[in-house]
């Protein structure tokens, strides 16, 4: 992306909630908020899917779990963000290791099922296991705890602290996440998706550069759970259910993969439109489904891709 | 268990299983022909369950409900691929995701229009007269209808067998599968197979849907469980085999039967944790090949 | 006024309110957020709620003491996320002054927060959740359903009396589900009864038969079923098939055999017992009124229907009292806290300790010719108990 135009756009990010009351309700604050977070959680999917060609249908295990470890440690370990973002990233980054371990010498769609099974497992386990994760209806009243950085003190019930600590966490892991593209070992996974047994000859150790991707991967998707979470209030089964990893994947799709930043444009897409439509239509379900195949159709590379090439 | 609590397990967990074939057969000949998830199996089940319905209603026949519903939907989808997946995959051959996502917003948008045009309400489909009784295995009341859906999958499964395995159309759609550019340069026009395919596919859906709606109810997400079911049904059997459809479809049915009988608690995660461990040990599922594609 | 009329004036006044600055606001509409699901698989539980807010309102007509008012309706497919989003657009973009909300319980239980937070009257026709009539209870919410506990508990004395002391529970493996099945065996076996198994089917099971033959050994003399949607439709149908129906009889809270799925299980649902705050079929002059109203909006009257009438009652009745103003919520809530409401069920009021019906219980069983329900007993004055609700 060049510089200008990145500049404009986080520009724009950063000044966001100076104009509510202003020029447009907190709405737009909350939704925008929650269009960063799910292009953290579409990033973190791409680095595993875009960069790695791991395919991945249950990435809402690692975003799931960020959320549920940072609702529980908010409940039972301290009330401190620091905690929440702690746990959720540490539980997600343990789930990154265990599925690692049993999934990255499938191919394609077994590894998706797979993934998929993970997830499936987890659901199972937080509608059941009621005592500890709240059942089917979730754990509502997560908690904003303050949180205090130095002279700094942010208080999260209110919207506009809410959403630049998010995009502060956002813009972190977006720096990781390119960080880890841009380095030997990003080049190096690249080198294992396109063409996995030349990238063996040269010896590159494809096991190992594909399980530590996908820590990565779920470590930067618990991220963006546990910020969830915290940003919702409340977390529920439907946070683990594989409804959200197609979300997720049709996200960086539309974005286009291999690129990161796209996920935010298919965030503002896919969550922006289906919030817009559903306000003027029951039926929207027809609209965005169509819009998909449209997309497909005419943008297979994805969005960005598009505009890389006009701007 | 007893003996007899055995065997009565074996035959519930069989209904499930053959209501898998059912589903399963449409789609594994799309994936193991087309390599494509095709995520709008479920909308074409969903379609074919609505097609049966209006055609019985208005000719007063389930029989004819469910004779017109799988063409009709079979048409339907031989369009899809025509039109959408294949200029798609005609300049994306490589990618499996691109498909993924058009057929998933084929679903969306099927889903959808369903409950523009027929609502949101639930409706039943009638067993047919002829279907609507009950026979008695020793202490079980088994309902005729359920005989007929196991009677209908085995048929079924059995007539897709004999397509590929034994016709002329069967033999070109396996050469296909095993080596497109090769069957290509040997004259077989591999474009139209897929749509053939594609359309076969769509039928079978259809057909599920009709037979297994009639013993459930319509509704416009009906297809979302039992097609989920049925992935990982030939995920375990292994993607693109047949015989793996049908075998792991049986298997799925007896471990969610045994599952319930046995582990009461615990038995809804047993068939993630049974594809898991496949997966894990043979990494292709039992029945797959290992260069898939 | 027609639903696309009310929508876009909605939109327009969203719009306008969130343009204009301060002052000017003084004489606008009343606004009222609705929060429902209008698409997936509860949509037509929210159509029908919808339905018959909407009637309620147009018997109160399009003004309140020549205040108007607009609805703006949201769909919150019975997904919490969005049903936070959702509300949080009502309450911040739209700036609505009462919403009324939800079906899903985990919906409702995400929402609360944010609605109480912002001092907003809350009525909830259908949401189950005990956590709203205990811990989670608040002076803001008023539910105009049962509650789970309601909707189970009650039944395990009369179950034992009326239909055996052997109960086989099996519900759908969610709260609702749990919840209910948990109450229910609590009660009956209090009463003297036995529970002889249980089984929790996961939401969006098709297939039914391996857990009959669990049932039939068990040998119980009813079944405590729990389903709902097409879940219901398919369990009703299945027991039939399978023959379960005749020996063992099937007794559930009204989801399993409400007016919804009802025309799909058609005879197979004969002879099952179920409870609830309304029936179609309950011959009082309110009810036939309703009923035929249902009708003329093109509906076949429901529990739904009746709660969204009984919201709209609520609200318009409240409101007509403060003469149309809706900034003192206190005293909305004051008023319907107090108020005695000529509900198609029957006379409707509020338990002052939690906001939950008192309510009149109807144990009904499906009848022929037509396909309905007939009310058979009535359990009176049914409260939600004590449980931790401060309010």
């Amino acid at each position: 992306m060049t510089r200008v135009p990145a500049i404009l756009i986080a520009a724009a990010l950063i000044l966001a909630p100076l104009g509510v009351g202003r020029f447009y309700s907190a709405y737009y604050l909350n939704l925008l908020t929650w269009i960063l977070i799910f292009a953290l959680f579409a990033a973190a999917l791409d680095l595993a899917l875009g960069y790695g060609g791991l395919v991945s249908f249950g990435h809402a295990g690692f975003f799931g779990i960020g959320a549920y470890g940072a609702a529980l440690a908010l409940r039972h370990v301290s009330f401190s963000l620091w905690a929440a973002l702690a746990v959720g990233i540490a539980a997600a980054a343990l789930l990154g290791v265990v599925v690692g371990y049993f999934a990255v010498h499938s191919r394609g769609v077994y590894m998706a099922m797979l993934t998929f099974a993970f997830a499936q497992l987890l659901y199972e386990v937080a509608i059941k296991w009621v005592a500890v994760t709240g059942g089917s209806d979730g754990l509502p009243g997560v908690g904003r705890p303050r949180v205090s950085l130095g002279p700094l003190a942010l208080d999260l019930s209110d919207k506009r602290h809410m959403y630049w600590l998010v995009l502060a966490f956002v813009g972190l892991g977006f720096a990781l996440a390119r960080q880890i593209v841009a380095s030997p070992f990003g080049h190096a996974l690249i080198a294992v998706r396109e063409s996995e047994e030349r990238a063996r000859a040269i010896g590159i150790d494809v096991t190992r550069h594909r399980r530590v991707a996908l820590v990565f991967s779920g470590a930067l998707a618990g991220l963006a759970g546990a910020l969830f979470a915290v940003f919702q209030n409340f977390v529920s089964p439907e946070l683990l259910f594989f409804a959200l990893s197609g979300e997720v994947v049709v996200i960086a799709l539309l974005g286009g993969l291999g690129t990161l930043y796209g996920s935010l444009v298919g965030a503002v897409i896919a969550i922006g439109l289906r919030e817009v439509l559903s306000t003027y239509t029951d039926n929207w379900l027809v609209f965005l489904g169509a819009l998909y195949v449209v997309c497909v159709m005419c943008f297979p590379q994805g969005l960005t891709r598009l505009f890389a090439r006009a701007v | 268990m007893s003996l007899e609590a055995i065997l009565t397990q074996l035959l519930m967990g069989l209904t499930v299983g053959v209501n898998l074939v059912l589903v399963a057969t449409g789609l594994t000949l799309v994936f193991g022909m087309m390599g494509v998830i095709n995520f709008a199996h479920s909308a074409l089940f969903m379609l074919g369950a609505y097609a049966g319905l209006v055609a019985a209603t208005h000719l007063g026949s389930f029989w004819l409900g469910l004779v017109i519903a799988p063409p009709v939907i079979g048409l339907l989808g031989a369009g899809m691929e025509r039109w959408l997946l294949r200029p798609l995959r005609e300049r994306y051959p490589l990618s499996h995701l691109l498909p993924l996502l058009l057929t998933f917003g084929l679903s969306l948008f099927f889903e959808g229009s369903a409950k523009v045009i027929w609502g949101a309400d639930i409706v039943s489909l009638g067993k047919p007269a002829l279907l609507g009784g009950a026979v008695s295995l020793g202490r079980i009341t088994f309902p005729t209808y359920w005989l007929f859906a196991l009677v209908a999958a085995a048929v079924l499964a059995a007539a897709v067998w004999l397509v590929v395995e034994r016709t002329s159309l069967g033999l070109s759609i396996r050469a296909a599968t095993q080596d497109p550019m090769m069957a290509a340069v040997l004259g077989v026009n591999t474009q139209r197979l897929n749509t053939i395919v594609f359309a076969l596919g769509s039928g079978l859906a259809a057909a599920a849907g009709v037979i297994l709606g009639t013993m459930t109810s319509l509704s416009p997400q009906m297809g979302a469980g039992i097609v989920l079911d049925a992935f990982i049904a030939i995920v375990i059997g292994g993607l693109g085999s047949f015989t793996g459809a049908i075998v792991g479809s049986l298997l799925l049915g007896q471990v969610q039967s045994f599952g319930v009988a046995l582990l009461p608690a615990f038995h809804t995660p047993l068939i993630f944790l049974v594809m898991a461990v496949v997966l894990v040990l043979r990494p292709s599922g039992l029945f797959g090949s290992t260069d898939r594609r | 006024m027609n639903r696309r009329q009310f929508i876009t004036t909605a939109a327009a006044a969203g719009l306008g309110a969130g343009l204009l600055p301060r002052p000017l606001r003084a004489a606008e509409p009343i606004k009222i957020g609705v929060l429902l699901p209008f698409s997936k698989s509860f949509a037509v539980l929210g159509e029908n709620t919808f339905a018959g807010f909407m009637i309620g309102a147009k018997e109160a007509g399009p003004a309140i003491a020549g205040r108007s008012y607009v609805i703006i309706k949201e769909d919150d497919t019975a997904d919490p996320s969005v049903g936070v989003s959702k509300v949080r657009k009502l309450i911040e973009k739209d700036e609505v002054d009462v919403i009324v909300g939800t079906i899903h319980s985990g919906v409702a239980a995400a929402i609360r927060n944010h609605i109480v937070d912002a001092k907003k009257l809350w009525l909830n026709p259908i949401a189950t959740n005990d956590l709203l009539a205990e811990q989670g209870c608040s002076r803001y919410h008023f539910r105009f359903s049962n509650s789970a506990w309601q909707s189970a508990a009650p039944l395990g004395p009369w179950a034992k009396a009326k239909l055996g002391d052997r109960a086989y529970i099996c519900v759908f493996n969610f709260a609702f589900g749990q919840q209910s099945a948990a109450h229910f065996k609590k009660a009956f076996t209090e009463a003297g009864g036995t529970v002889v198994g249980e089984s929790f089917p996961p939401f969006n099971t098709t297939n039914y038969a391996p857990y009959f033959p669990a049932i039939k050994d068990a040998r119980p003399q009813f079944v405590f079923a729990n389903f709902a949607g097409s879940d219901a439709v398919a369990f009703v149908k299945q027991y039939a098939d399978f023959g379960l129906k005749g020996p063992i009889k099937v007794l559930g809270p009204s989801n399993l055999v409400s007016e919804d799925v009802l025309p799909a299980q058609g005879e197979a649902a004969l002879g099952i017992y179920s409870n609830s705050y309304y029936t179609p079929s309950y011959d009082i002059p309110k009810n036939r009124a309703f009923v035929k109203a249902c009708k003329e909006a093109g509906k076949e009257a429901d529990h739904f229907l009746c709660a969204g009438y009984d919201s709209a009652q609520a609200l318009f009745g409240a409101l007509r009292e403060t003469k149309g103003d809706v900034a003192n919520t206190e005293r909305l809530i004051q008023i319907i806290t107090d108020m005695k409401i000529d509900s198609p069920r029957g006379p409707l009021r509020f338990d002052p300790k939690n906001h939950n019906p008192i309510s009149d219980i109807q144990l009904r069983t499906v009848q022929a010719g037509p396909l309905r329900h007939v009310v058979i007993d009535v359990l009176k004055d049914v409260r939600h108990p004590d449980l931790g609700c401060v309010l």
